[in-house]
């Protein structure tokens, strides 16, 4: 588990390295991974600065090219497909989106697209999670909502995890639905971008209770690593991954 | 016996020398039979009349009624004996002389071979035969595949080497038997070494050289089979005697072949058993000779590391004295065919481009994906330690070097070798791509001259010439959106055919979504093809500059794909609707790619194939050439040379033609001696000279010197089950028992009819008036 001292010190280490020089970065705007996070008619975007927040951290920790703000994308928009990474956050119930955008959602979603939602609510099933499992169950009938097995290997894209802590650790594991081999919705009831947040001062806009501030770390690892996962699947699941992970995994046990 | 009982019958015996019983009586089959169960009526009744009389009463009568009933039959069939001057006419006795090659062996080398041995057997036979001639007629064959009739003198001369590739002894007695069917065999000489590897050799158990349905056919020949084994003991050979290998193997599994080594005289000996592919070593191993005569097996693995067809030899020295040099190496065809294309994925960083990729080739079940992705670069923040990260090392070593013959594309994927020490390989990839295999690399910031190719090994490989490394690497981008076109090669090339139909091809390309951003460079190298170029941006000379080029690199091939958001040729195309809606694009223009960088054979436009792997001594080899065009279609005109040589490069045929109007070119030949071949066809599409090769083997002497001990057990029990003898050929011929012959003639003849006589008739009637008066005496009348 990680300290509150140690977190202090991978933190000062970061802020160094963050004065490094840039990197050259990918051909075109068009080339970086951009998150679009979808507006509904209700309350959208309970975290205003969380998905920013995901993005400089993955940015800074990764080697993904990604766009630190996020797009805004509707259900209804006809190019909906020019962000395969879609978010959907809410903290309280947002209306059924119609039968034409829950088509589309579901071909962006089939033919390679990704959906993480993220419950606000800070309580486990909430009305929002009412409405995500309603949107699931017809995007997908015959794939519900499930809970994310810890072996799953979303839990190990990049950092090695044990649950999926946000701001709250209303649910321990992470749920989604699975669709010809590969999740295609991660859905948290942990408000992850509640974890994320940081006002323009540089403070965190919320605490994360129970764990405090290496709560809060793990609510990034779990964000890199599901953006980790919708970039490069089950990538870490290969052979060649394999013995390193189990022994590192021995490691953590010890 | 014949001659004595003439003189009884009161005849010259110098006249008659047989006699026989005959039968005058003009009855028939029926009144014979009436007759006889007359007579036998008469007795039996008399025995029931007699049968309480006291003992010898009973005797004397039945005994006066018998004789009297065999007098009267005497009258009633009529014989006589025949007396006859008869000459028996000359049987046959075949003599069959093993012409295989294992006779051709001396034991000791320099000393008398088998057939010299045969060869000085007959003649010293010359003179008995001459004797017996009289009796019977001797008839010579040769036997080895097949019975051959032959001439004595030639036989006794040794006027032809044994060239058999097979010693079918059991062959040769059915078919001797069917030659002399109806006709008198009285007996069967076989000259042999003993070496059999027919029917008998099938027929072999532990208990001996021969099961009970050989036995029972050596007895239904019906004449004794004699034997003479002219092999010897101190045979010294080390033969290859057998090779235990499937047909074909997969590329980059291991295969197991067995090699079956034979030796006689080397006890003690330790000899070097090689396994070559196109004479090159692939593996030894030592056999150390513990006995002095055995089988070892020699079981070798190995990986074959490329598909292909290609001649395999297992071989051991040849010792001093070996008896024969021929049977030290023996060859196979080994088909190697791909069981799964694998497929090296090194990504600079996670992209979309990667993901979609990576998720088209996860899926694909013919491929064995090895993909290693850059998750962190050494700027990146380390905000845990090691043991909290799922990241492992580049294992840099392992994939260029250790495992990378063993792929068969590497794609570099916007990928910056820099960083990771990856240079050092990279003399390694060019070799590797020179030599038969395949690269893509895809663009990016991290790829081509902005990843630091422009002066490494691999910008020699790549089909586009990169620019000054010296400049920012952004300006080795650029980072507009822009529809790719098909170039006039594109149009019909089997990468860019998203549909088969040309113009339906055109409308699919046409309705792609854009792309955005391009790696720059110079210009498509001179020999590479461009398939799909910028619309507006153009290269030095000119012309367009390439999106997508390929090329030819001594065996191998390349590609340069000069975007990374050709991603939206699957994703954003399924959104897009038109007639990319299905969103198979992307997947379709990757599976053209990647069959036509492993050079698949459907995708090559010159074919050359035999109509089969190995061929017998002496078979006709049909080579068939097929030539296609750009288009894939069958060039209806076109020149074609094919060159066919031997393992050591002598040419043994060499023609050119044209192309019939299906594309194609047939020849046969018949080679001229055992081994591998090698065929290079040769033509030209679409100005760039092609070239085909393909390999076919020669068999060398069929399972004849697989092991040329000579065996003396089979002609034993050759010998034993048809009654005859077995020699080594120190017997006489004239000391071999044979049949009589059953064909005779008959010179003079006379009948001396015993019925004839009055006194037949009164011992009839004295007969049965004795019986009627002693019965009378007796009281019984």
């Amino acid at each position: 588990m990680l300290t509150r001292r140690r977190f202090l010190q991978l933190s000062g280490a970061a802020g160094a390295l963050a004065l490094l020089p840039g990197r050259a970065r990918a051909i075109g705007e068009g080339a970086k991974v951009q998150i679009g996070q979808i507006a509904h008619s209700g309350s959208w975007n309970p975290r205003p600065s969380g998905l920013r927040r995901l993005a400089w951290e993955v940015d800074k920790r990764t080697s993904i090219d990604i766009k630190v703000d996020p797009a805004e994308v509707h259900l209804s928009d006809t190019d909906l497909y020019k962000r395969p990474f879609l978010y959907l956050a809410g903290d309280r119930e947002f209306p059924a989106p119609s039968e034409e955008d829950v088509t589309r959602l579901r071909h962006h979603l089939q033919f390679g697209g990704f959906l993480l939602t993220d419950s606000a609510e800070g309580r486990p099933w909430g009305r929002f999670d009412a409405a995500v499992r309603a949107l699931a169950a017809r995007l997908f009938p015959k794939a519900p909502l499930a809970p994310v097995d810890g072996e799953h290997v979303v839990y190990k894209s990049f950092y090695l995890l044990r649950n999926a802590p946000g701001r709250v650790l209303a649910e321990d594991k992470l749920e989604g639905v699975t669709h010809d081999g590969r999740l295609v919705l991660v859905h948290s009831q942990n408000d992850l971008a509640g974890a994320w947040a940081r006002d323009n001062f540089g403070q965190w806009e919320f605490d994360c209770f129970p764990g405090g501030e290496g709560q809060r770390e793990m609510a990034f690892r779990v964000g890199i690593n599901i953006v980790m996962y919708a970039l490069c699947l089950d990538y870490k699941s290969d052979q060649v991954h394999v013995p390193f992970i189990l022994r590192r995994r021995r490691w953590q046990s010890e | 016996m014949g001659e004595r009982l003439a003189r009884l019958l009161g005849a010259d015996p110098t006249q008659y020398n047989d006699v026989r019983l005959v039968m005058h009586a003009p009855w028939g089959r029926l009144a014979i039979v009436l007759g006889v169960l007359a007579a036998a009526l008469a007795l039996g009744l008399a025995a029931w009349g007699y049968r309480r009389l006291k003992p010898w009463r009973r005797i004397v009568l039945i005994t006066l009624r018998t004789l009297a009933i065999a007098a009267s039959l005497v009258l009633f069939f009529q014989p006589a004996f025949q007396l006859r001057w008869v000459e028996r006419l000359p049987n046959h006795i075949a003599i069959l002389v093993d012409q295989s090659r294992s006779m051709a062996v001396a034991e000791t080398q320099g000393h008398e071979t088998r057939a010299a041995r045969a060869a000085a057997w007959l003649r010293q036979q010359s003179d008995a035969l001459e004797r017996t001639r009289k009796d019977r007629r001797t008839d010579f064959y040769t036997f080895g595949e097949a019975l051959v009739p032959a001439a004595e003198a030639d036989l006794a001369a040794e006027s032809h080497a044994p060239d058999g590739d097979a010693t079918k002894l059991r062959e040769a007695l059915t078919a001797l038997r069917q030659r002399y069917a109806g006709r008198d065999l009285g007996g069967v000489v076989v000259i042999s070494d003993g070496v059999d590897n027919g029917r008998f050799a099938e027929a072999r158990t532990q208990k001996g050289p021969l099961d009970v349905e050989a036995v029972e056919f050596l007895r239904g020949l019906g004449a004794p089979v004699h034997t003479v084994w002219v092999g010897r003991p101190g045979l010294h050979d080390i033969a290859v005697s057998a090779v235990l290998a499937d047909d074909f193997a997969f590329v980059r599994t291991a295969v197991k072949v067995e090699a079956i080594v034979r030796a006689h005289g080397y006890a003690g000996q330790t000899v070097t058993v090689t396994l070559k592919r196109d004479g090159e070593t692939v593996k030894s191993k030592p056999v150390s000779f513990n006995s002095d005569a055995g089988e070892w097996r020699i079981p070798f693995e190995f990986t074959p590391d490329r598909v292909g067809k290609y001649v395999y030899e297992i071989s051991t020295p040849v010792l001093p004295g070996e008896a024969l040099a021929s049977n030290n190496a023996r060859s196979f065809v080994l088909k190697v065919i791909r069981d799964k294309i694998r497929v090296l994925q090194v990504c600079g960083r996670p992209s979309w481009d990667e993901r979609f990729l990576r998720s088209m080739l996860k899926r694909d079940p013919n491929v064995d994906l090895i993909s290693f992705f850059i998750l962190r670069t050494p700027t990146d923040l380390q905000m845990a330690p090691q043991s909290e990260l799922s990241l492992i090392q580049f294992p840099t070593r392992e994939l260029f070097e250790e495992e990378l013959k063993s792929f068969d594309i590497i794609i570099l994927q916007n990928f910056n070798y820099g960083p990771y020490y990856v240079g050092q390989y990279l003399p390694r990839v060019r070799e590797y791509v020179e030599s038969g295999g395949a690269l893509a690399m895809i663009g990016g910031d991290l790829a081509f001259g902005s990843g630091g190719y422009a002066h490494s090994p691999l910008a020699e490989v790549l089909p586009v010439e990169l620019g000054d490394d010296t400049v920012a690497p952004e300006r080795m981008l650029s980072l507009e959106e822009f529809r790719p076109r098909l170039s006039p090669t594109g149009r019909v090339h089997p990468i860019t055919a998203l549909s088969l139909e040309g113009r339906e091809n055109g409308e699919r390309w046409n309705a792609l979504p854009p792309l955005e951003g391009l790696n720059l460079v110079r210009r498509a190298r001179p020999q590479a093809q461009v398939l799909l170029e910028h619309p507006f941006l153009r290269g030095e000379g000119g012309q367009p500059l390439p999106v997508l080029a390929i090329g030819e690199v001594g065996k191998g091939r390349s590609l340069a794909l000069l975007t990374d958001t050709a991603w939206r040729w699957g994703f954003w195309a399924a959104h897009a609707g038109g007639p990319n809606a299905d969103g198979r694009a992307f997947q379709r223009f990757w599976e053209n790619a990647i069959r036509w960088l492993i050079q698949d054979p459907s995708q090559r436009l010159l074919h050359v194939q035999t109509d089969a792997a190995e061929y017998a001594r002496g078979a006709k080899v049909r080579i068939d050439v097929r030539l296609l065009g750009p288009d894939y279609q069958p060039q209806k005109r076109g020149a074609v040379s094919v060159v066919v040589a031997g393992a050591g490069g002598e040419v043994v045929m060499q023609r050119s033609g044209q192309v019939d109007g299906e594309g194609e070119f047939h020849l046969e030949l018949v080679p001229p001696k055992a081994g591998a071949y090698r065929v290079v066809a040769r033509a030209q599409a679409g100005g760039r000279p092609l070239e085909e090769g393909e390999v076919f083997l020669v068999r060398a002497e069929g399972r004849e010197l697989e092991d040329v001990a000579a065996r003396d057990d089979l002609l034993r029990a050759l010998a034993s089950a048809t009654g005859a003898s077995f020699s080594d050929g120190s017997i006489d011929m004239e000391k071999l028992a044979f049949l009589d012959s059953e064909a005779v003639r008959v010179g003079r003849r006379k009948d001396v009819e015993v019925w004839s006589g009055a006194w037949v008739f009164f011992m009839a009637v004295a007969l049965l008036s004795m019986e009627w008066a002693l019965r009378r005496r007796l009281g019984y009348v």
